[in-house]
């Protein structure tokens, strides 16, 4: 085979495609073209390379994705398109799901992916008020840390808030936080640490900028009656309303507060005391990261082994590669029994894929380097790991505001409503011109 | 707020062919588009660009064969794209009504 085309290894992935097409001598199998979308594998079908990835060793093939000039409706997208939910947490903190069709294309979803993670609109901390803070900590830095502190809080009982705009009661929800660290009788540090949970709801609005400047003396947060004369917000009518007009419900959802109680804000020492407000509004992750819903969301291609059917492995090198991918996932069960080797196995003194590889890792890699070109093993460009193209694994991990499954359903109406804003300003020009 | 979204940039004496610029926009539409739009048989030509990461704008490039004007194409390609989140969504419901009980990994 020829070793000296393509070199594996370190080399970057773009060298030994530039290698083999410069070189006259490559073989059929592994002829390799370079077009605008980089290499091309001519030994597959049409078919093949419209359906998979190609990866062996360091060369990656067939990456574009193309209908193969086929047209495209979106009936053929519904007819043939199967999704399903492969894993979830019980926390309800991710999800995992597939959706595959031969028209699903990669730009659609990535188109979701980039939504669920810079414009699904979540609520968070967007400025601070700060009365007393005598800790250690800065204003600025303190007040950053409150912005990243998730916040539960369906952003549809909220209003959009733009800069100029007054806080009222349909677009920002106000915590108050007021804690003094002490020494008490038994001589026990009482507030050492400042934590989540003392961020408290005032549905009345702000209580700093009240006229006469009074804030309940003792700190406890207001009941929850509009304070209109207030410098910072003008807050009508009591917020519980608005929001209960919006969906709210009181007794199953709860006050608005921190998805985490526990979140360590500050640490005092005693006679140390933070008083202050945090004002929320509602935003979207492209403009600050801690507005995003998901820690993070990401897709990956379904993988599978392949065995070049134009040079099988046979006789002994089909045994060396049962024993090589044995060594790696092991010959026993978790109860110490014997178990075949999942991957492959020996028909006819032909090795052939025998196993589904979606989760195995380990094997999915072990594969592609058997593979590679310049290794000097026996499975040199008949071994490789191909990814199909429209068929994708979704995973969601949710920051702690909404459900994974919330997500994903925001994620889509918010495409179609990009896509009808986009239908109705190029109607609109049309009633303009004419 | 229906303001103005989509501008044809450039020559637009021909309307087989037009540059549109979609206005506060990334990659996440762009790209769509771009997809739906070379699915369409009566399309010759069809490619997006960013021209400035820190302007909020996409050009969309479309030249028909004729037989549609370029316009024409872009709205066919922004109603299909409502359609293909139909499908995605009543899929995705399907999905969820069908997901097998939560486990921890």
């Amino acid at each position: 085979m020829g070793s000296s085309r393509r070199r594996s290894g370190t080399a970057a992935a773009s060298v030994p495609v530039t290698a083999a097409k410069l070189d006259p001598s490559a073989d059929a199998d592994a002829e390799v073209m370079m077009g605008g979308d980089g290499a091309v594998d001519t030994s597959l079908s049409l078919q093949e390379r419209n359906k998979y990835v190609r990866i062996s060793g360091t060369l990656v093939q067939n990456t574009s994705s193309t209908l193969g000039g086929e047209s495209f409706s979106p009936e053929l997208l519904s007819n043939t398109l199967s999704t399903r939910v492969t894993a979830s947490e019980p926390s309800g903190d991710s999800l995992e799901f597939e959706m595959a069709s031969p028209y699903l294309d990669l730009s659609l979803a990535n188109a979701l992916r980039r939504i669920m993670i810079a414009e699904v609109p979540t609520v968070a901390i967007e400025s601070v008020l700060v009365k007393d803070n005598t800790s250690v900590i800065q204003d600025e830095v303190l007040a950053h840390r409150l912005g990243l502190v998730p916040i539960k809080c369906d952003p549809a009982w909220l209003e959009w808030k733009s800069k100029d705009e007054t806080a009222s009661e349909k677009n920002t929800i106000v915590f108050t936080l007021d804690v003094t660290c002490y020494v008490n009788e038994e001589g026990e540090v009482v507030n050492e640490k400042v934590k989540s949970s003392h961020l408290k709801w005032l549905p009345g609005g702000s209580d700093m900028g009240r006229t006469g400047g009074v804030a309940p003396a003792d700190g406890t947060p207001n009941d929850g009656t509009p304070n209109v004369d207030n410098e910072y917000t003008k807050f009508e009518t009591s917020q519980r309303d608005v929001l209960a007009a919006r969906g709210w419900d009181e007794n199953t959802d709860g006050a608005p507060r921190p998805v985490h109680e526990d979140i360590l804000l500050v640490k005092l020492r005693p006679k140390q005391r933070i008083r202050l407000e945090a004002h929320c509004v509602k935003g979207e992750g492209c403009d600050h990261a801690k507005f995003s819903p998901v820690a993070t969301c990401w897709y990956r291609l379904y993988p599978s082994l392949r065995i070049s059917e134009s040079s099988p492995v046979t006789g002994k090198d089909a045994d060396a590669l049962v024993e090589q991918v044995e060594a790696l996932c092991g010959t026993k069960d978790d109860q110490g029994n014997d178990k075949p080797c999942g991957y492959v196995k020996v028909e006819n003194g032909v090795a052939t894929v025998a196993g589904d590889v979606r989760d195995d890792f380990k094997a999915q890699e072990l594969w592609r380097q058997l593979g590679s070109d310049g290794s000097g093993s026996p499975f040199e460009g008949k071994l490789s790991l191909q990814k199909d193209k429209h068929h994708f694994i979704f995973t969601v991990e949710t920051a702690g505001q909404l459900t994974p499954q919330r997500i994903v359903k925001d994620a889509i109406h918010l495409l179609r409503e990009k896509a009808r804003k986009l239908v109705s300003s190029l109607d609109d020009q049309a009633m303009d011109t004419d | 707020m229906p303001e103005e979204k989509a501008d044809v940039v450039g020559d637009a004496s021909d309307d087989s062919m037009a540059t549109f610029a979609l206005l506060d926009e990334t990659h996440t539409l762009g790209n769509a588009v771009r997809f739906l739009l070379n699915g369409n048989n009566n399309v010759d030509f069809c490619g997006y660009s960013v021209p400035h990461p820190s302007d909020h704008v996409v050009h969309v490039r479309v030249q028909t064969t004729g037989e549609i004007s370029a316009k024409q194409a872009l709205i066919d390609a922004g109603n299909q794209l409502v359609d293909v989140c139909d499908a995605l969504e009543s899929s995705f419901d399907v999905a969820l009504a069908q997901a097998p009980p939560p486990t921890s990994t």
